[in-house]
């Protein structure tokens, strides 16, 4: 595990030291002020959440943090853990996974860039300890999750 | 007898457990739970966020049904706990069980041990010097407060720990060889056959004799004849992947299961492999490699002819192919054995495909 020092709130980001899309998301972390902390897997991560007394949130790939029958989605949410998910084309077909996440309160986006806004909009803003435990109160989850449902249920073409 | 001094807790504080997995899959007294000072989780991510930090003396880990992630969450887990962790495995999981107890980390070995189960909670429980259940049956379930200052006898139980797996490990091995015994092979290839049913698993059993070892235990006398069989199970068990189970079944009869590891990605070693290994073509790689080196071994004891005399000939059967039951298996790798001495000694046959010695397969 490896991070920065010197400021309060901190940032977990879960894969490959070397991933690009850690290293990006290592790099997002920085300029939003915050202190990346870089696990490996799902599994260093939960510790790494157990452990920490900061100000935090999760950044991480979707199929790395769904690990365990998405075991992490539930301990972030209640934790009042801010959690972002990064969808790979591969994802597509994770329907249920990607649903239950979605329910759950997880951010999902399917570039880098929006991390940026998932760590300024909210988290860096110093709402992150605001407890996400209140079943689907926030509408913006709410209708995405109706999007989402609404999108994934349409047949296939061909 | 415990000495006053083994009755005294080591530490302050109830000793506690912590299980992860089915405890129903491991424990024959999984119903008595509430009388242990024991927590269980059924999510290894769970288990992970609650021994994070201390809190637990024992974390006891189910392999039946852990993820391909179980190497990733031992690391974790080694990590960030204290606990002694200890492996719930059952008998066609020993293999993994031990490697993944002698695998070292950065932080050390990934387990503390393992027990075979089904066993006891009382058992994991004495892992950690928690009391026997006898001790603690006399008090009340809920009484944890007042039966926690019994924990105790930690050099007494990890005395008796030792004790039991010796007389495992008696009562499973071949005394003269070191392999495992018949009983253990037959039970063995019994559970990964279960487990193979289930998992859409493949199994591969070789069973090989020693060709001619009548004539040179007459001619060289029995000393020279275990020296052989010695020297035979020690080259099998080398040429083998460490998950794969090599035993003694008869005189101068062996057999080896070749099995899928289902935790063939908690390793980081050659056995990674194996989870998607092409039966029997990864048994009839070993076998062939076993052929060449037990052909090629220079057996002093046979004084100048020793080396490159002696010979094999072997059996090899495949579940779901040949058979779904052990008995089948065993019927028809022996039938194939046969087969192979009939045709002229030093080959081994696969089933169903007579005449076709290994070494003619590509």
């Amino acid at each position: 595990m490896t991070g920065d020092s010197g400021v309060n709130a901190a940032v977990i980001v879960v894969g490959g030291r070397h991933d690009a899309f850690v290293v990006e998301a290592m790099r997002l972390a920085r300029e939003c002020e915050t202190k990346p902390v870089q696990c490996d897997d799902v599994y260093s991560a939960v510790a790494e959440l157990a452990k920490t007394d900061r100000c935090v949130a999760v950044i991480g790939s979707f199929g790395e943090m769904t690990r365990e029958n998405s075991a992490f989605f539930r301990l972030v949410r209640r934790a009042g853990t801010p959690c972002c998910c990064l969808l790979n084309e591969d994802d597509a077909g994770e329907r249920h996974e990607i649903l239950r996440a979605v329910h759950l309160g997880v951010h999902l986006v399917g570039d880098v860039e929006p991390i940026r806004d998932f760590l300024e909009g909210g988290f860096a803003a110093g709402r992150c300890a605001s407890s996400r435990d209140d079943g689907l109160a926030r509408e913006d989850d709410r209708a995405t999750e109706a999007e989402l449902k609404a999108l994934l249920e349409q047949e296939p073409d061909g | 007898m415990a000495s006053t001094a083994d009755s005294v807790r080591a530490h302050d504080g109830p000793g506690r457990v912590l299980v992860v997995g089915d405890i129903n899959k491991v424990f024959f007294d999984a119903d008595n739970v509430d009388r242990y000072p024991c927590e269980v989780r059924t999510n290894v991510l769970d288990a992970i966020h609650a021994a994070t930090g201390g809190g637990f003396d024992v974390v006891g880990i189910v392999l039946e049904g852990a993820s391909s992630g179980l190497g990733a969450a031992l690391r974790a887990l080694r990590a960030n706990t204290t606990a002694r962790i200890v492996l719930l495995a059952q008998m066609y999981e020993e293999p993994i069980a031990r490697r993944l107890a002698g695998e070292v980390s950065g932080e050390g070995t990934l387990a503390d041990s393992y027990l075979i189960c089904p066993t006891r909670l009382d058992r994991l429980c004495g892992t950690a010097g928690i009391p026997s259940s006898a001790n603690r049956h006399a008090a009340a379930p809920t009484d944890r407060q007042s039966t926690s200052v019994e924990f105790g006898a930690g050099p007494a139980a990890a005395r008796a720990e030792r004790r039991i797996r010796q007389l495992e490990q008696l009562a499973t091995t071949d005394d003269l060889t070191g392999l495992k015994n018949r009983r253990y092979i037959l039970e063995f290839a019994r559970q990964a056959l279960e487990y193979a049913q289930q998992d859409d698993g493949r199994v591969t059993l070789l069973v090989f004799d020693i060709d001619n070892f009548k004539h040179y235990n007459d001619e060289y006398g029995h000393l020279t004849g275990d020296e052989i069989l010695k020297q035979a199970a020690l080259l099998m068990r080398r040429c083998c992947r460490t998950h794969d189970v090599v035993g003694r079944i008869g005189g101068d009869e062996f057999a080896v299961v070749f099995w899928d590891d289902p935790h063939g990605a908690v390793g980081q070693g050659p056995d990674r492999r194996s989870a998607e290994a092409e039966h029997p073509k990864q048994a009839i790689s070993v076998a062939r490699r076993f052929q060449n080196a037990f052909g090629n071994a220079d057996l002093h004891l046979l004084g100048p002819r020793g080396e490159g005399v002696l010979t094999i000939s072997g059996g090899l059967a495949s579940f779901p192919r040949d058979g779904q039951t052990v008995h089948d298996l065993l019927k028809k790798a022996d039938a194939a054995l046969l087969d192979a001495k009939r045709s002229g000694k030093n080959r081994i046959y696969l089933v169903g495909q007579p005449q076709n010695d290994i070494a003619d397969l590509s």
